[in-house]
């Protein structure tokens, strides 16, 4: 399996990588993992950017297509890069377990996407929610609709799925109920 | 239903959150539920279901949404169902019911009561444990001990049509089948002696079609009863010299008698003896102004009450000399153990307030005598009476039960073996204080506050089993609380049917409830002159 990034910076919370393809990141909302030492830490995107990598030259407008801009100003594209920050949701060793990993990710080690038996262990374990909505990422809400909406369609049960998540998320804010429809409705299911 | 005690107290109940798939549909007032806590095991009565939310915001808005999936989600997490429990008997590790003093462990699993918990408390069914019905929403039998209800005064109420009479004609047959007391009914609507008709299901059997010899049926109609074909035991006369001015007295309320004209009886009696209301009604009305000089009265006064007497020459089982002593007869029946039934057919109700009266005096009467005697010798007592009255309120009403008879017996006769059996529709109408005093109270449903109230008078957790009293059926279902059942019990009554035939019967000949009554009594006859 091709990887899709390499961590650039790193913490038992949340890692940042950078995308090996320049403005083709994972999509918002998508699960990857990285694999480091013995374990493998799961996490969720929530935020994809493409800047410069140089923070105090900032890219100019140039007013040409992307194809004219290949061929006058190939620099360009080696200068900027795409970034993917990830909020850590579990972590797996011998089997899979919803929570913060005992060691952060290491530096370099590659990204890549979630294939559907990952998937399969992060949707029994209903601890992402938790996770995702504590993210302090500034988008919990809309990060744990795309997670729903990326997760619940997995299998046959998704009824039922649905119903635990549902379950989930009113316990934990059974104080702002708002917040719940919200989510709900953000889920568009 | 499955649930867990999540809060509680003594004085206010268990409340329980509904969990798994139980449905909130499904729990019903008054149903069973027993309680497993680390110790004890709970037999409660539900007495209360409601919602309840984590926040009242979801309570509000959760009905914002229709689809299943919503519903579902709010359903136990956001809003739950509440089950309020009220715990009636505690039973220990060692299996023996007890009052409840305690609750159970908090989060302690709340679940249907099965047969093996109701057998724990009402018993299997037995001699003297009286299947009576089974609970609304399950199949087995709950039983009433009949040895402590003869203990103490029965009261059976309920509103018109909602099943007493069914309640009663079970209860009166269980108590023949047991031997465990005597009946005297005074059957004012001939419904309990022989066949009668039922609001749905065509015709019944009576105690005597159920149980033969050990049945006498007396008449007061002789003529409505040979029209209903009964195989009557005697006609019942009441002679006027039987009939003392107290018995008059009760009947005030029929014959709106005035204090003058009390005092004017009393005088008359002091004059004529025994006989006194005969001659009274016989003295020529011209005569009237002289008698009343004789014995000191106002003659309008003494004139007013003869016309209010002449109501007593109407009823036909009033006579001057009777051919023989029917009173005394039903003593000895009741003395030997044969329950009586007095059938009043067409009689008025001066006439079944009157003959009630009398007959329940010369019992009191004979009652405390012989159980007097029992005492200074050292003996066993008369065998426990039971006293079957329909429109008690008519005896017992609060202006007239510190005088009738009827009213000692209710508050004191306990002690000399006689109780009574109320069958009544206004609890309301009857004197608190012999409400007070019965012991097993059973109810079909009521409607009117102040029947319900006053029903509930002196009830431990009144308040909770109001609830449970409002959520009875309109037909065969009851709520038994009182001396002879450990918890008060909502049951759905056990038909009064073919089975019920079968099971309480004394003929055992299985085809019997097709037969015509008359050739078994022949049968039963022969088979008593010549034994096997």
């Amino acid at each position: 399996m091709n990887h899709i990034g390499e961590v650039i910076e790193t913490s038992t919370q949340k890692f940042l990588c950078q995308s090996i393809k320049l403005n083709d990141g994972p999509d918002f909302g998508s699960f990857v993992k990285t694999t480091s030492n013995d374990i493998t830490i799961y996490g969720i995107v929530y935020n994809v950017s493409t800047m410069s990598d140089d923070q105090s030259r900032k890219p100019v407008a140039f007013g040409l297509s992307e194809e004219e801009l290949k061929m006058q100003q190939p620099q360009i594209f080696e200068l900027m890069h795409t970034y993917f920050e990830v909020q850590i949701i579990g972590y797996k060793k011998d089997r899979y377990i919803g929570l913060i990993p005992p060691k952060p990710a290491k530096i370099h080690a590659f990204t890549y996407l979630c294939d559907e038996s990952d998937l399969k262990c992060i949707r029994e374990n209903l601890n992402y929610i938790k996770y995702i909505l504590n993210s302090k990422t500034g988008i919990e809400d809309e990060l744990i609709a795309a997670a729903i909406r990326n997760l619940h369609s997995y299998d046959s049960n998704e009824k039922t799925y649905l119903i635990e998540v549902g379950k989930e998320l009113i316990r934990l804010l059974k104080n702002d109920f708002d917040r719940y429809v919200t989510i709900k409705r953000m889920c568009n299911i | 239903m499955k649930g867990k005690i999540f809060r509680g107290s003594i004085s206010s109940g268990l409340d329980v959150k509904l969990i798994g798939d139980s449905i909130i549909e499904d729990v019903k007032v008054g149903n069973f539920i027993v309680v497993t806590g680390k110790k004890n095991k709970y037999l409660c009565m539900v007495t209360d279901i409601k919602y309840e939310a984590v926040n009242p915001q979801i309570m509000i808005s959760g009905t914002d949404f229709d689809s299943e999936i919503d519903e579902k989600i709010i359903e136990g997490t956001g809003v739950y169902g509440v089950v309020t429990l009220s715990p009636m008997i505690q039973i220990d590790e060692s299996k023996n019911p007890l009052t409840v003093k305690s609750i159970p462990s908090y989060g302690s699993y709340a679940l249907d009561a099965d047969k093996e918990d109701i057998y724990a408390v009402f018993g299997e069914p037995s001699e003297e444990n009286f299947y009576i019905g089974t609970p609304p929403e399950m199949d087995i039998p709950i039983c009433i001990n009949l040895k402590r209800l003869v203990e103490r005064s029965t009261g059976i109420f309920g509103r018109a049509g909602t099943g007493k009479t069914y309640l009663t004609r079970l209860l009166l047959s269980g108590l023949v089948k047991s031997n465990l007391a005597v009946s005297l009914i005074f059957d004012a609507h001939n419904e309990y002696g022989y066949g009668a008709k039922s609001e749905n299901s065509g015709y019944v059997k009576g105690l005597k079609q159920l149980f033969g010899s050990k049945v006498a049926i007396f008449t007061l109609d002789r003529e409505s009863s040979l029209r209903r074909q009964v195989p009557i035991d005697g006609v019942l006369n009441i002679a006027y010299n039987q009939i003392t001015p107290d018995d008059i007295l009760l009947l005030n309320s029929m014959l709106n008698l005035n204090t003058t004209a009390i005092e004017s009886i009393y005088q008359i009696m002091k004059k004529e003896g025994n006989n006194w209301l005969y001659n009274f009604l016989n003295i020529d009305a011209s005569e009237i102004d002289e008698y009343a000089l004789d014995i000191g009265a106002n003659a309008s006064s003494l004139q007013a009450l003869r016309r209010k007497l002449e109501r007593f020459t109407k009823l036909p089982f009033l006579m001057e000399v009777v051919p023989n002593d029917c009173i005394k007869q039903i003593m000895d029946y009741l003395q030997n153990g044969i329950n009586v039934v007095v059938e009043f057919g067409n009689v008025s109700t001066l006439g079944y307030m009157l003959v009630a009266n009398i007959i329940t005096r010369h019992i009191h009467d004979m009652y405390v005598k012989k159980s007097e005697e029992a005492i200074a010798n050292n003996g066993k007592g008369p065998i426990p009476l039971i006293i079957t009255i329909e429109e008690a309120h008519r005896f017992l009403d609060p202006s007239i039960s510190k005088e009738t008879t009827m009213g000692e017996i209710a508050r004191e006769m306990r002690k000399y073996n006689v109780t009574l059996l109320i069958v009544d529709q206004r609890t309301s109408q009857i004197d608190s204080e012999v409400m007070s005093q019965i012991g097993t109270k059973i109810t079909c449903r009521l409607e009117d506050d102040n029947d319900i109230n006053s029903f509930l008078s002196g009830v431990n957790n009144a308040s909770k089993l109001r609830n449970v009293l409002a959520s009875l059926d309109q037909k065969q279902q009851a709520l038994i609380l009182g001396h002879a059942v450990p918890m008060p019990v909502v049951i759905k009554t056990r038909n009064y049917d073919q089975e019920f035939y079968k099971d309480i019967s004394t003929y055992n000949d299985a085809d019997f409830i097709d037969k015509p009554f008359l050739e078994l009594m022949e049968k039963e006859k022969i088979d008593e002159l010549f034994p096997d």
